[in-house]
């Protein structure tokens, strides 16, 4: 166990952010607005943003307030400061980003049961300080938006035929050329855009990651194979 | 607490009902100005955000070259609506004063969950346009109601109960006139039965009133310079 004070690395923050320790992927948390609002790839990467944006603030605030914050009450403070910073991104996501609102508006408030930013304000920015913590927030987030973009695009490329369609609604018209059509005249595979594909993308995307980490360490067995045991038990403790 | 186990020293005062009891309370006071703020610098931008939304969904059914009348405010509230379809606006358009259309909102239970429809029809009655407001329709299959999915929704326009006959307003399946998708056959009736009962809502309604008969035709190729009003 690290002693509170410790900070780790930027480089340990980011690569547990966006793969050995991904929210989504690796803590399981998240799941409810990751299943419910990857129908395409635009949706996914709009909720991401909206996510990210609200991680990064609650981690800085909590960081900066947290010499005064008493354990006693550091529940519901935490709580009421992250749910008053989704309030103030729906407000702000509806008077500024209207069109996109309208498609992610039922889920923006869902944030605040978002059991993955309680979890980073109470794990790490409430000990750390507010460099780190913001980093943490940014790794953590970025690593839920690409699980989001990801599972989204293959939904949406499988089940509709195109990819990030409507993405210049979220930002702006400049970006129009990504919205590509893969297969034209594709009637889709239905099941993927329903929410059972929500669980079979995921489940795949899991494997998948299982399977790379395999071989990861097939490779490093391999390598320490003809190496010190003391040093190859230590690769694997 | 041993989360908290930093060897920070914290002080006494931590401990105190008082101290926390006034650190929750400050937090709350803070986070409600804060909100109180944006709410006060969003308000107005997401109120034009949503008067945008229902011009737009009214350009739909009526065409803006059509009147020149803020539609938004010529509304009238028709209780019948509101035991009908749950919205009980009865938007007017005029062009010089004139009624020359109507837009309302109806809604029928689909196959699944409640569909909700927009319909455009002139002063006599006759169907300018119809457009799918929201649904819950299965994707692929029953969405084909949605203008950008499918021209089918088109098949409504121009007609009415003068110019057709009672029994064609129903799918091909029933013996009506209009194609049901393959697959799907509950969501276009549906649509279809939204139409007439909203149909049937404007005959009565215009039986009763003596307004909605023109008292003179209005041209639509109108020579005045069209005064929109978005």
């Amino acid at each position: 166990m690290n002693k509170p004070t410790d900070s780790p690395s930027y480089p340990s923050i980011f690569a547990e952010g966006l793969w050995s320790n991904n929210i989504a992927m690796s803590q399981m948390l998240a799941l409810c607005p990751l299943l419910a609002v990857t129908t395409s790839a635009t949706n996914g990467l709009g909720m991401g943003l909206a996510t990210l944006v609200v991680m990064v603030s609650a981690n800085f605030v909590a960081s900066i307030l947290r010499h005064i914050i008493t354990p006693q009450v550091r529940i519901p403070v935490f709580i009421v400061l992250i749910a008053s910073i989704v309030t103030l991104v729906d407000m702000w996501l509806n008077a500024l980003m209207h069109e996109l609102y309208k498609v992610l508006g039922l889920f923006i408030p869902l944030i605040v049961t978002n059991c993955a930013i309680l979890g980073r304000v109470e794990s790490f920015a409430s000990k750390k300080n507010t460099l780190p913590a913001i980093a943490d927030a940014l790794a953590m987030g970025l690593g839920f938006i690409w699980v989001l973009v990801v599972i989204g695009g293959a939904r949406e490329i499988l089940g509709s035929g195109t990819l990030f369609a409507h993405a210049s609604l979220l930002l702006g018209s400049n970006f129009e050329w990504m919205e590509l059509t893969i297969l034209s005249d594709y009637q889709g595979i239905l099941l993927l855009v329903l929410p059972p594909g929500g669980f079979l993308m995921l489940g795949f995307l899991l494997s998948l990651k299982r399977l790379i980490e395999k071989i990861i360490t097939a490779r490093t067995l391999k390598a320490l194979n003809h190496q010190q045991p003391d040093k190859l038990i230590a690769e694997l403790s | 607490m041993s989360l908290f186990s930093a060897p920070v020293k914290r002080p006494l005062y931590f401990d105190r009902i008082g101290y926390q009891a006034a650190l929750l309370a400050g937090v709350c006071s803070l986070v409600a100005v804060l909100i109180l703020g944006g709410n006060k610098a969003t308000e107005e931008k997401i109120a034009i955000a949503l008067r945008q939304d229902q011009l737009n969904m009214l350009e739909q059914v009526l065409p803006s070259t059509l009147y020149n009348n803020n539609l938004l405010e010529d509304t009238l509230r028709i209780p019948e609506l509101l035991n009908k379809f749950g919205s009980e606006t009865l938007y007017v358009a005029k062009f010089d004063k004139n009624i020359v259309a109507y837009a309302f909102i109806v809604t029928q239970e689909g196959y699944s969950g409640e569909i909700k429809l927009i319909i455009g029809l002139d002063q006599h009655g006759s169907i300018l346009g119809v457009r799918v407001i929201s649904h819950s329709e299965t994707p692929g299959l029953g969405d084909k109601i949605e203008i950008s999915k499918d021209d089918w929704i088109k098949g409504f326009n121009k007609l009415s109960f003068a110019n057709t006959q009672r029994n064609s307003w129903a799918v091909k399946k029933d013996g009506g006139q209009f194609d049901q998708f393959t697959g799907a056959t509950i969501t276009p009736r549906a649509v279809v039965n939204a139409v007439v009962s909203g149909l049937d809502f404007f005959s009565n309604y215009s039986t009763a009133h003596s307004e909605p008969i023109p008292k003179e035709k209005n041209s639509q190729e109108s020579t005045k310079p069209d005064e929109q009003t978005n």
